[in-house]
């Protein structure tokens, strides 16, 4: 049902009269002939100002849809439609053109005067095909479900306590800490967030249990979860903190990996236990990766071993990775302590004899000459893996993994923890192995962005997501295939695939692809496309 | 009567992203930002976008900007900056001079805010402190902020001195990063990404040119960033670790000359160069020192404002807190990170 659109109200904004300088309001509507509408230029900045001045406006001409023309006029749209969903009328029957775009591609003054006289013309008519978008309310669960029990699990469920939502947490080991558990002088700050996770009434953990089975939607999820118990649960948001697995690069090292060759997290070990010999030779940067955790390790325990048992170290990289907080004083203590450095393009040679590891390498500096060392314990920098169940997680969630198998975020540019899928969540290692500081940061940001989004309780959702026909679907699963958001499923009962509005970015992909031409964005139906093309060609053609 | 409001100093990335979260949350926040516009630095930088997008975020500022717009529960104070303070969490008050309509003349203005953030931002490292490099006395030697001006203002590489393309270019990393000599003995972090970024769009636009990257260590940054370098490396693009001690040339003339030294022979070499890009590091707001008197926080060694131990958002002073690179150098996306971050530590103090 389309309303037709009797008055058209043509708002023009012009808060620093940059346009009156090329454009009249009495010379455009004395142009618009044929269009009924009322006209009104508004001079105030932003805020309370503009709105007033627009609902004045929409009052007194009792308008149902209005052109709004300035500079920049999308910066404000929330406050246009804001004005317009108060009044009880449609928001989407409101377009935005910018008469910039008419001054800057234009240039002679009476050119510029018809563009805009075509831009306003031809929003009036795209508007006229306009009919109201439904709204639907969404109930959204307070819940939030972590799974992981790591440092970035641990924070992600602090800040979401802290913010008043309840949180579960899921564990899928017996003990909580994940990978910092083992460095020293870490064990403090660990126990302090430990203990006051376990003090936060609002923060329920599971361990040695995991992830079954998902349902639903964002802000409405169906989770069961599997281990001693068997529950089931209802949560707005899905936190994946699981982590990742840190290894030897045996295949790099051959058959020299041996008792005298070992990972960092075995030396952090003989650290913490006071089993350290008197040569030691650290070796990182045997794949080349884009982390900087293997760095930071090697800075930190050849500093150790230099201060508290005065080890000969020999630290030997590709590059050195200081780019964390604190990294280039650290590597400058290191060097002051008499920790010694050297970079190489080639990998080492590495033989075991008489328990004695002798490294040789090529020293990157001129004059390159071949470098021996021995030393009676060789430290390998460890790589970042992703874990065993990382890809029947995925598969569950319908989120993606990336090429090294680790969690694919879906756009780093805006929030790099957010998943393809709205409501499920990415943070700590199991997307990108990463520092404490950097983890926390990531940690606490997202538990922000969830907060954000489930603190309301619920959410007015304006139905512009795409609509498949039920009668025209052949349940051919083309869509629920290629939909990039997880956002289609099929309905068994009805036989048809659904879209579920809240998952849904109005992409258009399922709409492109569907061979049945069964679905529409309500936005840009066929009919609106078309109707547009043709208005668009009426100045130029005929 | 505990206030809900929160001010936020400094509208760029950080400031924004803080201010943005807050709304979401209910506050009513003030940015107090002292140019004219939002955005801050990431507002300048071009896309680097080449066959595919290379995740250098410039666009993000755009579109954060705009969003910040549609909130009517933030308030943008343009031309403002904070002249005085006094208060105790929960109960702020904040002395603003703003600038009013008619130019050169201030009003003051007095907020009372519950919390606020502090998202000042950095200060580009001033290139001309390195004398050797003859920034400012040459005209092409530009820094790479001048570069990302000049990309997104024109769209294309030229040499300062008579507009022509230039065919070799140099890349010089860590100016004012990694450096005791000038008193910045930290690694900026984001030169390296961005250096490479750059050179890697100007090889993709210019296959024709010859650009070396003089550098003391790659420095990773974010998913995705070895197959970057890899790609600079397939390109063409010169590594050459080693940095360049001087520059020679002539003022008012293009022609330039590099001295370091040669890897392989180890003998000292002079190179001719059309263009010299000094890959700038991030330093500390040069009036870093009088707002955090002015607030009662601390600053560390190098002029960043102190964090407080893990608490990465809460400075010295209790409601007082800290996002994005005045706390220390930080990416965009680490920016906005840390700005959400920022929210979530006020959020969770106003709520108590």
């Amino acid at each position: 049902m389309k309303d037709k659109i009797s008055k058209i109200g043509i708002f023009i904004y012009d808060p620093e009269g940059n346009l009156g300088k090329f454009l009249s309001v009495e010379a455009i509507c004395s142009k618009l002939s044929g269009l009924h509408f009322a006209s009104t230029v508004s001079s105030s900045v932003r805020d309370e100002g503009l709105r007033d001045d627009f609902e004045e406006f929409v009052k007194k001409n009792k308008l149902s849809a209005a052109v709004i023309a300035g500079y920049s006029s999308r910066s404000n749209e929330k406050i246009f439609k804001n004005s317009f969903k108060k009044a009880g009328l449609n928001p989407y029957a409101l377009a935005f053109i910018n008469l910039g775009e008419a001054i800057v591609i234009c240039g002679k003054k009476v050119k510029i005067l018809d563009r805009a006289v075509q831009l306003i013309v031809r929003a009036a008519r795209w508007i006229e095909n306009q009919g109201p978008i439904e709204t639907q309310k969404i109930l959204l669960n307070r819940k939030v479900l972590v799974l992981g029990g790591g440092i970035a699990g641990i924070e992600t469920a602090l800040t979401l306590a802290g913010g008043g939502l309840d949180v579960v947490l899921v564990e899928g080991g017996q003990d909580l800490g994940g990978e910092i558990a083992a460095i020293e002088g870490l064990q403090d700050f660990l126990g302090d967030k430990i203990r006051a996770l376990k003090k936060e009434e609002k923060i329920k953990i599971i361990s040695s249990s995991r992830l079954a089975n998902t349902g639903g939607h964002a802000g409405g999820f169906i989770v069961k979860i599997e281990g001693k118990d068997e529950s089931v649960l209802e949560v707005g948001a899905i936190v994946v903190a699981v982590g990742y697995e840190s290894i030897v690069p045996i295949e790099e090292l051959g058959e020299n990996f041996n008792s005298r060759v070992i990972g960092q997290r075995d030396f952090e070990k003989r650290l913490s236990s006071n089993d350290v010999p008197g040569r030691i030779c650290f070796l990182t940067d045997l794949v080349d990766e884009d982390l900087k955790v293997q760095t930071q390790a090697l800075l930190r325990q050849a500093l150790a071993v230099k201060k508290e048992f005065d080890s000969d170290v020999i630290c030997l990289c590709k590059d050195l990775k200081v780019s964390f907080d604190g990294g280039e004083e650290l590597y400058k203590r290191a060097r002051e302590a008499g920790v010694l450095f050297f970079k190489y393009v080639e990998k080492p040679g590495i033989k075991v004899l008489n328990n004695v590891v002798e490294v040789s390498l090529i020293n990157e500096d001129y004059p390159h000459e071949e470098m021996v060392f021995e030393a009676d314990l060789l430290v390998v920098g460890e790589k970042a893996a992703p874990r065993k169940g990382f890809e029947e997680l995925a598969k569950l969630l319908s989120v993606n993994l990336d090429s090294n198998g680790f969690f694919q975020e879906d756009n780093v540019k805006i929030l790099p923890t957010k998943s393809s899928k709205r409501g499920v969540f990415f943070v700590g290692g199991c997307r990108l192995p990463q520092n404490i500081n950097e983890t926390l940061t990531e940690a606490r940001a997202t538990a922000q962005e969830i907060l954000s989004f489930l603190s309301k309780g619920e959410i007015e959702l304006d139905l512009t997501s795409a609509k498949i026909n039920s009668d025209r679907c052949v349940l051919c699963l083309t869509c629920v295939r290629t939909c990039p958001h997880g956002a289609i499923v099929v309905d068994q009962k009805e036989e048809t695939a659904k879209v579920i509005p809240i998952s849904c970015q109005s992409c258009g992909i399922c709409a492109s692809e569907c061979p049945v031409m069964a679905i529409e964005l309500p936005l840009y139906t066929n009919a609106k496309v078309m109707g547009q093309l043709v208005n668009s060609m009426a100045g130029e053609v005929g | 009567m505990s206030s809900r409001n929160v001010a936020v100093i400094g509208g760029g990335i950080a400031g924004i992203s803080a201010a943005i979260a807050l709304a979401d949350m209910g506050s009513l926040v003030y940015i107090i930002e002292r140019d004219t516009q939002t955005g801050g630095h990431a507002a300048g930088f071009a896309c680097k976008a080449t066959e595919k997008c290379n995740k250098c975020s410039a666009c993000v500022a755009d579109e954060l900007i705009l969003k910040v717009f549609q909130y009517p529960e933030i308030r943008i104070l343009t031309g403002s900056e904070v002249m005085s303070f006094s208060g105790k969490p929960d109960n702020f008050r904040l002395q603003i001079s703003r600038a009013a309509k008619e130019e050169s003349l201030f009003e003051e203005v007095e907020l009372k805010v519950g919390a606020m953030v502090v998202a000042t931002g950095f200060m580009p490292f001033d290139a001309e402190a390195k004398k050797e490099y003859g920034y400012k006395k040459y005209k092409n030697v530009i820094t790479a902020l001048d570069l990302e001006r000049s990309l997104r203002l024109t769209g294309k590489i030229a040499k300062p001195t008579d507009g022509s393309t230039p065919k070799k270019i140099a890349f010089f990393q860590c100016v004012g990063s990694r450096d005791e000599s000038i008193g910045k003995g930290y690694c900026s972090k984001v030169c390296c990404p961005y250096a490479l970024r750059l050179s890697k769009l100007i090889k993709s636009e210019t296959p024709e040119s010859d650009i070396t990257i003089f550098y003391m260590d790659v420095q990773p940054a974010g998913k995705g960033f070895y197959e970057l370098r890899k790609s600079c490396e397939g390109l063409g693009i010169r590594f050459v670790r080693n940095l360049p001690s001087k520059v020679y040339g002539y003022v008012n003339s293009d022609f330039l000359q590099v001295k370091s030294i040669n890897a392989d022979t180890g003998e000292v070499i002079l190179d001719e160069f059309d263009l010299i890009v000094l890959s700038v590091g991030l330093s500390p707001q040069n009036d870093a020192k009088f707002l955090a008197d002015t607030l009662g926080i601390d600053q560390d060694g190098h002029g960043f404002y102190r964090a407080k131990g893990e608490l990465l958002n809460c400075s010295s002073n209790p409601g007082i807190f800290l996002a994005g690179a005045c706390q220390g150098p930080k990416s965009i996306e680490e920016s906005m990170a840390h700005g959400k971050a920022a929210a979530a530590e006020v959020g969770k103090m106003l709520r108590k």
